[in-house]
C-alpha cells in the first residue's frame, strides 16, 4: 500500500494512481479509475476534509480485481437508488462465485478502500469457509507456511497441547 | 496476493467471524494467530461483536441425565422448534448432582451450584472453576445453610462476583436447629476468596427458577416482613446494594403455587402454576422495572395435560417441562405445544439466553 498527499487536482490525481496502480493497467477502462477517484474523493469530503488535499491511499489491486469491485459498486449504488434495499441474493452470488485467492484480494480491497459492505461480505464468506477445515486446510487458504523456527517457540507447542487436551475443537 | 503476512488487524476481522470452536482450533495455525487470538484485546473484540451483531446467540439449556448420572450442558439453536432432527453435543459438568441451578451468564460464564458446591464455567470454552468453600468463622455453635447464591459481573471494577446468602442456625434441643441471622457473603474472582458484608436481608426462598440475573441485579424469591406477603430480593452487583421489589398482590404462599422468575419481552415475568396433570400458567410482568406497581397480569397459559414448569422464554415461544422431563415448546401465537426430543431428569431442565465468548475465568 502506498501513500501521497497531492493538492487537489483531477489530472495530478490521475496521475499518482496511474503510477500506483501500474498493474494490469490495460485491462482497466478509463471510467472505472475515475469511479475510483470519485470513491475516495467523496468519502474524503464525506468524512469532512477540505479541499486543499487529499490523501489516496491504494491498495497493490490487480486490474481483475479492480473490475470485480467496481462491479460490486455499481450494483449496490443502482440497488440502493432502485429499491432501496440491496439484494442479498446478488451478494451471495457475487462473492459465492469467486476463487480463494480473488476472495482474499477483494476482503482486502474493501478493507483498505473502506468499502464495508464489501469487506463484512467477503470477512463472512471466509469465516464460512474455514467452518469445520484442519488447520492444515486453513494454512492453505490463506497461504500460511508454517515456520519451521515455530517447532522451536513457546506459540505452537501450546496449540498441540491446546488441541492434545481438547480433542472436541478439533472435531 | 500474498495472503501469509496479512496485517493483523485484517485478520481480527476475519477471525471475528468465527464461532469461538474454530477459533480455539485456529490458535494452531501459526505463531501470530496464536498470540492474536490469546490476547486479552482479542476476547474483548469477540465479546462486543457477538453482542453488537446478536450472533452466535443460543440457549444453553442444563439437564441431568438419570441414566447416566450426569449434568450436561447442550447449545441449541433459538428456532430449536423448527429444527427437527436436530442432536446436540452433550458438555459433561463435572462433579454435578441432579438439582443445579445455573445462574448467568456474564459475558460467556455462567455459574452452576446445587447450595453447596459452586462453580464456574464457560461451555464455550469447556472452562470450569471450583469455588473455594466460604470458610468463616461463625459464633460458637452456629451453622449455616445455603438459601441462595447470585452471579454478576461487576462492570465497574470488571469483576466477576458471587453472591450467597446463608441462613445461620444454632442447635436446638426441641427442633434440631433453630434460626438465628441471615448472613451475606459475596466472592471476588480476581481475589478468589470471599467476604462478608453488613446487611439486613429478608429470608429467601427457591424453586427451580427463582433465581434471576437481569438489568445488572441479582434476584431472588423472598419474605416481605413490611407489607405481610412476597417480594422479589434485588441485588445490585456493582454498589452491593439490596432492595426488595412487592410481588402482586395475589401472592400469598402457601398458595399451592409455585412461582418462577423468567425474562420476558425484556422485562421480569413471574409465572405462578401449580404443578398438576393440568397446569395453568398466569404470567405477570413488571413492566417498569424496580416499580412494584407495575406489576401486571397479562395472560394465563393453559391448562396444559402433564406440562409442569416453565423453563425459557425463547421468541413467541416458551420452553417448558413435562412432568417426564421432556422439553416442550409452547407457541404463545398458535397456542400450540411441540414435543421436543430432549429430556432430562425431573426439574433439572433450565436454561439461559446465551453468546459465546473465550473468556477464561482465572
Amino acid at each position: 500500500m502506498e501513500k501521497q498527499q497531492t493538492p487537489f487536482g483531477f489530472h495530478k490525481l490521475i496521475f499518482i494512481l496511474l503510477i500506483l496502480l501500474s498493474v494490469s493497467m490495460s485491462a482497466l477502462g478509463r471510467d472505472i479509475l475515475s469511479d475510483i477517484i470519485e470513491l475516495k474523493i467523496e468519502s474524503h469530503i464525506a468524512s469532512g476534509g477540505n479541499f486543499d488535499s487529499v490523501t489516496v491511499e491504494l491498495p497493490n489491486l490487480t486490474g481483475k480485481t479492480l473490475a470485480k469491485v467496481i462491479e460490486y459498486c455499481k450494483k449496490h449504488e443502482e440497488s440502493s437508488e432502485k429499491t432501496g434495499e440491496l439484494s442479498e441474493k446478488w451478494d451471495g452470488e457475487f462473492i459465492g462465485g469467486v476463487e480463494v485467492g480473488m476472495l482474499m484480494d477483494l476482503f482486502l480491497a474493501g478493507y483498505e478502500l473502506k468499502i464495508k459492505g464489501l469487506n463484512d461480505l467477503a470477512a463472512s464468506r471466509i469465516g464460512g469457509m474455514m467452518l469445520g477445515k484442519t488447520p492444515e486446510e486453513i494454512r492453505v487458504i490463506f497461504d500460511i507456511k508454517e515456520d519451521p523456527l515455530c517447532k522451536k517457540s513457546k506459540s505452537p507447542k501450546e496449540g498441540e497441547r491446546f488441541a492434545r487436551d481438547n480433542p472436541w475443537a478439533f472435531q | 496476493m500474498a495472503s501469509g503476512n496479512l496485517p493483523e488487524d485484517v485478520v481480527t476481522e476475519i477471525l471475528l467471524m468465527l464461532p469461538v470452536k474454530s477459533l480455539l482450533r485456529c490458535k494452531s495455525i501459526c505463531k501470530s494467530w496464536y498470540t492474536l487470538i490469546t490476547k486479552p484485546s482479542f476476547t474483548t473484540a469477540q465479546l462486543n461483536c457477538s453482542a453488537a451483531l446478536q450472533r452466535n446467540y443460543c440457549i444453553l439449556l442444563k439437564r441431568f441425565l438419570q441414566e447416566s448420572n450426569k449434568s450436561v450442558m447442550s447449545f441449541l439453536s433459538d428456532e430449536i422448534s423448527s429444527d427437527d432432527h436436530f442432536l446436540p453435543t452433550e458438555i459433561t459438568i463435572p462433579h454435578s448432582n441432579e438439582f443445579l441451578q445455573m445462574l448467568g451468564p456474564c459475558n460467556g460464564i455462567v455459574c452452576l451450584t446445587d447450595h453447596r458446591d459452586i462453580f464456574l464455567c464457560n461451555p464455550s470454552i469447556r472452562d470450569f472453576k471450583v469455588l473455594p468453600a466460604p470458610s468463616f468463622n461463625y459464633p460458637q455453635g452456629l451453622f449455616s445453610r445455603t438459601m441462595g447464591v447470585g452471579f454478576g459481573f461487576d462492570s465497574h471494577s470488571r469483576d466477576y462476583k458471587v453472591i450467597r446468602i446463608a441462613e445461620l442456625h444454632e442447635d436446638d434441643e426441641d427442633w434440631g436447629y433453630k434460626f438465628h441471622s441471615v448472613n451475606v457473603e459475596i466472592y471476588n474472582l480476581t481475589t478468589n476468596s470471599w467476604r462478608e458484608i453488613d446487611a439486613i436481608v429478608p429470608c429467601v426462598w427457591f424453586f427451580p427458577c427463582s433465581e434471576l440475573l437481569f438489568n445488572g441485579h441479582f434476584h431472588w424469591w423472598a419474605d416481605d416482613e413490611d407489607h405481610g406477603g412476597e417480594s422479589m430480593l434485588s441485588f445490585h452487583i456493582s454498589t452491593e446494594v439490596f432492595q426488595q421489589i412487592r410481588l402482586p398482590d395475589v401472592c400469598a404462599f402457601p398458595d399451592g403455587n409455585e412461582r418462577a422468575f423468567l425474562v420476558f419481552n425484556e422485562a421480569i415475568a413471574l409465572l405462578l402454576f401449580n404443578p398438576s396433570e393440568q397446569t395453568c400458567f398466569d404470567v405477570w410482568l413488571m413492566t417498569e422495572y424496580g416499580i412494584a406497581d407495575s406489576w401486571a397480569k397479562q395472560f394465563t397459559i393453559g391448562p396444559l395435560i402433564q406440562v409442569e414448569r416453565p423453563v425459557f422464554f425463547c421468541k413467541h415461544e416458551l420452553l417448558m417441562e413435562k412432568a417426564n422431563g421432556q422439553l416442550v415448546s409452547y407457541s404463545l401465537k398458535t397456542q400450540r405445544l411441540k414435543e421436543l426430543q430432549l429430556y432430562g431428569a425431573q426439574k433439572s431442565l433450565r436454561a439461559v439466553a446465551y453468546s459465546e465468548s473465550l473468556v477464561w475465568i482465572k
